[in-house]
């Protein structure tokens, strides 16, 4: 799973998820991608599923790139525990979205296979979705 | 590049909330600036502005502004920005610069690749490295995009600055000829690691469940620092 090499701090603090993307909100690499319309946190088995559907879909016949990385350490308390006794362990990796960030692009498939590619990621995401491309 | 005119209101009022009622009643706020002159906050119609850009040319038009009320002004600008909202792409602001026609300007063209390549028959998938090459020619020569034949490239072959083919003498290409516009790079084959592998890569995935901690990865190496120094002073003595 997608997750940073080295960190400052092992845990961080919730946030708050405010405002829309205001960098990574256009597509810069390839003809089409995937836009988040609502925020949220996408984790990185999210991130890998989206990745390995949307590989399978083109096979060999374009381009991917993949522009969140999963940089939020989110922690659990085991099951069965009292509250209290300090913040729980760190589970898995998430990034935070919000409205307008381009998650997903790819490149040398027609607007059809496109739109069908990116359905399949959207499917795989815990964020609302929808389909845009290079000329608005 | 395409000649437009267009139709513009000057505006006093200005700040958030007077463009906020601007955009509702459906004008674009806009500002035109340039050398030698003030800058002047317009408005413009969206429907209008809308019917400009999706015209063909897209954003690379040259604009006659005619200011209403004012017969006889009118100014000559192109388009320098326009900024959207990031989720519904709606036109926020548009920034115009107030050219000259009779000198020169620096612009971005975007570039066009046509032909079908005998890489991409084979396998290959063209990539796009450079979008855009910026030039410097009078406003009355910019093109609206530069062509590319790729119908020669094949697999590993890219196309660079200096192999364009400039029919027009007063344009000139400010982008390093260095730099590469397109290559066709080989497909890449998704490998799905077998079940043994997957197995193989379970302990060593356990392993790697936590990143480093950079803080506390720096206290070690201080100790460590902290401990040879110390010898070393005791010689001194």
């Amino acid at each position: 799973m997608l997750m940073p090499k080295r960190v400052k701090y092992r845990k961080t603090q919730h946030g708050r998820m405010r405002g829309k993307a205001t960098r990574g909100n256009k597509v810069s690499f390839g003809e089409f991608g995937l836009m988040a319309t609502e925020c949220g946190e996408v984790s990185d088995r999210q991130i890998e599923a989206a990745r390995v559907a949307l590989m399978r879909f083109i096979k060999k016949g374009g381009k991917v790139w993949v522009r969140i990385f999963p940089d939020k350490p989110i922690t659990r308390k085991p099951a069965e525990t009292r509250m209290g006794k300090g913040k729980g362990d760190p589970d898995h990796w998430a990034v935070v979205i919000k409205p307008g960030r381009v998650m997903y692009e790819v490149q040398e498939l027609t607007v059809e296979q496109a739109k069908e590619a990116m359905k399949l990621v959207g499917g795989k995401l815990s964020v609302k979705t929808r389909f845009v491309s290079r000329i608005e | 590049m395409k000649e437009v005119i267009l139709e513009v209101k000057e505006r006093t009022e200005k700040g958030t909330r007077v463009s906020r009622r601007l955009r509702a009643a459906g004008t674009i706020p806009a500002i035109l600036y340039g050398a030698k002159q003030t800058p002047i906050s317009m408005g413009i119609a969206t429907k209008e502005f809308n019917r400009v850009i999706h015209s063909g040319a897209g954003e690379n038009v040259v604009l006659t502004l005619k200011f209403a009320g004012d017969k006889n002004e009118a100014k000559t600008a192109i388009i320098k920005e326009i900024q959207r909202d990031p989720v519904s792409r709606n036109i926020v602001h548009i920034d115009l610069l107030a050219i000259s026609l009779k000198d020169k300007i620096k612009v971005n063209i975007p570039i066009m690749v046509t032909g079908e390549a005998p890489g991409i028959k084979e396998g290959g998938i063209l990539e796009y490295v450079l979008r855009e090459v910026e030039i410097e020619c009078l406003p009355t020569h910019i093109p609206e995009h530069i062509m590319i034949d790729v119908s020669s490239l094949k697999i590993n072959e890219s196309i660079h600055v200096r192999d364009l083919k400039q029919d027009d003498d007063q344009i000139k290409v400010l982008t390093p000829a260095d730099r590469m516009l397109v290559s066709i790079v080989p497909p890449t084959i998704l490998e799905e690691p077998t079940p043994a592998e997957g197995a193989a890569l379970a302990p060593e995935a356990a392993a790697a469940a936590e990143p480093e901690v950079i803080k506390k990865g720096k206290k070690e190496e201080e100790l460590a620092e902290g401990t040879a120094a110390a010898p070393a002073k005791e010689e001194k003595k």
